[in-house]
């Protein structure tokens, strides 16, 4: 049965030049994982918001959508608000009330249901969500994931049909993201929700999804079964980049077995090649000798009472260089970035910039032409109402920026889309004129394509002469733009190397292509080089 | 506090203080002095400031300090005490979640409300630091003056109302989509009007009642000048101030009773 069927659905915004929509038809089947994939701006948002009615947006529409086989305009609003769950993409924003039980009971409450419905519905729900722990706390101290968990949570107390998330774990680290994506799946297995999800995050979600649907220009340009549309999908697709590195890999080596969306499927092709030579020659990574940045036994901790973030945190940044901190949640990656523009005090040790201890930097000397940090919520770098004040009050020359913002002129930063966000906040940061720029998950909310872009944009500063210190939870990007790597573990760098020797020996904390040839190759650590090894040596 | 006859002030700051000495034990310690220091800067403003009243005290610059307005003035600092500490206690015991429940007996909208507005105000502050600190490693205070730094102020503080509008816009689209303006919306809530709360609001409004009648016929006369009388007329004073007494007592019996016992259940444990 069709849980949703969306038949010739046109849309254009008022004044728009164009459609954001043309003839969409697609159709769901009951109980399936759909993922939603395009470009920044090829209309998935749009489509998504359509589908929910109280959330369409204004504009002229046409062609028809049918839910469960009614015509959505003939549904009735209890049915509605009930049956089409709907996720949105900020955590924080969609939150309404102060008390994780109170949140969680909203919509029943909108439906007037009596007392004992809710506390049964809220019960078993939490507990279902592995909440319950939780229930009783202020929203506002939820962490990132239990927040879009309890958005999850409260969007199925109402036992939706149809699940609509519009990309979920975009404001989302890695692990959150991850048991997010789980459980969106275990809701499709073991409740039969029909689900309908838009995500750049696509590594993780390809393999589990029964359908991706790729959108571009506001049109649907393939539909179909994983695999089969990735291999049919153009090289220059910009979805193509994010897809799941063992499919991307076996894509560009011709299989014509069915293109593996796994690491195991992966791994079980690559014994199919000789496997001979092992290793990448590259040239020996040489560093200037003087260092940008240097901690030197820095210890932090946020209150009296509460535990060291920082415990003895010694690291080396050299001139020129693009280093990336690496580290799951809470290993100090940020607290370290924050302590090094001296936004925070360590309570012992000592941080240089430039040979010059923090403390010498008087009258805010620091922030001239010297050090800058974008931090990791990039809209809080943000002071004006339109992207050309917003980058003349930063002093920013447009047409010496290493990349094009000319469109967007006219914008509210806040109406750019994420990563779109984050360049116009790199921007600001290059209008400083920084010799060591720190950069906090800079790739935060981009879509693959922008990821390229930013990388070649980090490389390009790299030979001007400014030194990148990158914070990010993205292993796949630090392993193409990074000249060193350092791993954060409990307030300390447990590793600092090459990406090359760093990604090649561990084994979890690495990037898909690395974990597809471990074993057989020895410092793959991108799908250019698994590539590149797998084809000097020949099939077997 | 309508009635400022002196036994009854007295009481009802003895029944304050211990009730947030129960609450508080030693942190309230930075809340007492406060207190303290207002109560002796208003009691010695008084007589400095009034010069009725017939016993005089000491001649200040040929100005008379009578002992009738310094008693006014303790009296009135008495006063001020007790709401200062009852204020305090509401403040303590008054969390987020009990105002939310109490004003959902009077709409659901206004107790929605409230609930969005405690969550929103920590979120703002935050908020506001956040920006705050991005702007400075941007280097946007830049110039070390002051009027710079207010000027950059500003600016923080407009982008932040932008901030909280344009979160409010996702706020109401996630409220729109799970139903809010459909008509019949319930109120959940998780606790219970139970037998114990009702025996205790009839209590506590009867003995209301009782200092209220006391009050109205005349138990409670009192003056100041020309010299301090305070009457006791009998009957209607004394019941009048064991009611009282009763009900600036309750919170603090009622919670230093609940501390016992729980004191007691735990040793079991």
């Amino acid at each position: 049965m069709e849980a949703l069927k969306v038949v010739d659905l046109s849309f254009e915004y008022p004044e728009a030049e164009s459609e954001a929509l043309k003839n969409v038809s697609f159709s769901l089947e009951a109980g399936s994982f759909n993922v939603l994939c395009g470009a920044t701006g090829s209309g998935k948002s749009t489509l998504l918001r359509l589908l929910k009615r109280e959330l369409a947006p204004v504009g002229k529409r046409s062609g028809s959508i049918i839910i469960g086989g009614k015509e959505q305009s003939e549904l009735d609003e209890r049915e509605s608000v009930a049956k089409i769950g709907f996720v949105m993409q900020s955590p924080e924003a969609q939150i309404v009330c102060d008390k994780v039980w109170h949140e969680l009971v909203f919509t029943l409450e909108s439906l007037g249901a009596d007392k004992l419905q809710i506390s049964v519905r809220a019960a078993e729900t939490a507990s279902y969500f592995g909440i319950s722990d939780i229930y009783d706390s202020d929203t506002a101290l939820l962490s990132g994931g239990q927040k879009q968990l309890l958005n999850l949570a409260s969007v199925m107390m109402t036992d939706p049909e149809l699940l609509i998330l519009d990309e979920p774990t975009a404001q989302l680290d890695p692990i959150a993201a991850h048991e997010l994506i789980m459980t969106v799946r275990r809701l499709c297995d073991e409740q039969g929700v029909t689900v309908l999800m838009s995500e750049h995050r696509l590594e993780e979600t390809v393999p589990l999804c029964d359908r991706l649907i790729v959108m571009d220009n506001g049109i649907i340009t393939h539909d179909g079964e994983p695999g089969d549309v990735i291999r049919l999908l153009d090289d220059n697709s910009p979805v193509m980049p994010a897809m799941p590195a063992p499919a991307r890999v076996f894509r560009k080596l011709d299989i014509s077995t069915p293109l593996p969306l796994t690491v195991a499927q992966g791994r079980r092709l690559i014994t199919g090649y000789k496997n001979d030579i092992r290793k990448i020659e590259r040239p020996v990574y040489t560093h200037s000798d003087r260092t940008a940045l240097e901690f030197k036994n820095v210890y932090f901790r946020y209150e009296r009472n509460t535990p060291d973030i920082l415990r003895g945190l010694d690291l080396k940044v050299y001139e020129g260089e693009i280093f990336c901190i690496l580290g799951a949640n809470g290993s100090g990656k940020s607290t370290a970035v924050n302590a090094a523009a001296g936004l925070i005090r360590p309570y012992s040790g000592q941080i240089s910039v430039f040979g010059k201890k923090l403390k010498e930097y008087n009258n805010r000397s620091l922030y001239k032409e010297c050090l800058t940090l974008l931090p990791q919520e990039v809209q809080t770098s943000f002071i004006k109402s339109t992207v050309k004040d917003e980058l003349e009050v930063s002093g920013v020359d447009i047409d010496k920026l290493p990349f094009d913002l000319s469109q967007h002129l006219s914008k509210h930063p806040y109406d750019l889309s994420g990563g779109e966000q984050q360049l116009l906040g790199l921007a600001k940061a290059l209008g400083t004129k920084p010799k060591l720029l720190l950069l906090d998950e800079v790739t935060k909310g981009m879509d693959a394509a922008l990821k390229l872009k930013t990388a070649h944009i980090l490389k390009s500063l790299k030979a001007n002469g400014i030194t990148c210190v990158l914070v990010t939870h993205d292993i796949e990007f630090s392993a193409i733009c990074g000249d060193r790597c350092a791993m954060l573990f409990n307030g300390e760098a447990v590793c600092c190397m090459t990406p090359d020797r760093f990604f090649g020996q561990s084994s979890y904390y690495t990037t898909a292509a690395c974990k597809l040839s471990r074993g057989h190759y020895d410092n793959a650590v991108t799908v250019e080089d698994v590539v590149a090894l797998a084809r000097r040596n020949g099939r077997a | 506090m309508f009635v400022a006859f002196p036994p009854l002030l007295v009481i009802s700051l003895l029944g304050a203080v211990s009730y947030m000495c129960i609450l508080e034990g030693r942190k309230g310690r930075r809340f007492h002095i406060f207190a303290i220091t207002v109560f002796l800067i208003l009691t010695l403003i008084n007589p400095l400031v009034s010069h009725k009243g017939s016993t005089v005290l000491v001649l200040v610059n040929d100005r008379p300090v009578t002992l009738e307005s310094l008693v006014y003035g303790l009296n009135s600092s008495v006063m001020i005490a007790a709401a200062l500490y009852w204020f305090h206690c509401l403040t303590l015991v008054m969390t987020g979640d009990k105002l939310i429940y109490a004003t959902s007996f009077l709409s659901k909208r206004l107790s929605l409300v409230i609930s969005m507005s405690i969550r929103f105000v920590p979120l703002f502050k935050k908020q506001s630091a956040k920006v705050k600190n991005a702007q400075r490693a941007l280097g946007l205070y830049n110039e070390d003056s002051i009027t710079d730094d207010i000027k950059a102020d500003m600016r923080v503080f407009s982008m932040i109302v932008t901030w909280a509008l344009e979160n409010g816009i996702t706020t109401a689209d996630s409220m729109e989509a799970r139903g809010f303006s459909l008509p019949s919306r319930s109120c959940y809530r998780i606790k219970k009007f139970d037998r114990n709360d009702a025996l205790l609001l009839s209590a506590f409004l009867c003995m209301l009642a009782v200092s209220v009648y006391s009050a109205l016929s005349g138990g409670l006369e009192y003056r100041f000048y020309p010299n301090v009388r305070i009457s006791f007329q009998g009957f209607k004073t004394i019941i009048g101030l064991a009611a009282f007494t009763l009900l600036s007592f309750m919170p603090a019996v009622i919670s230093l009773e609940v501390k016992l016992r729980w004191k007691h259940l735990k040793s079991l444990i």
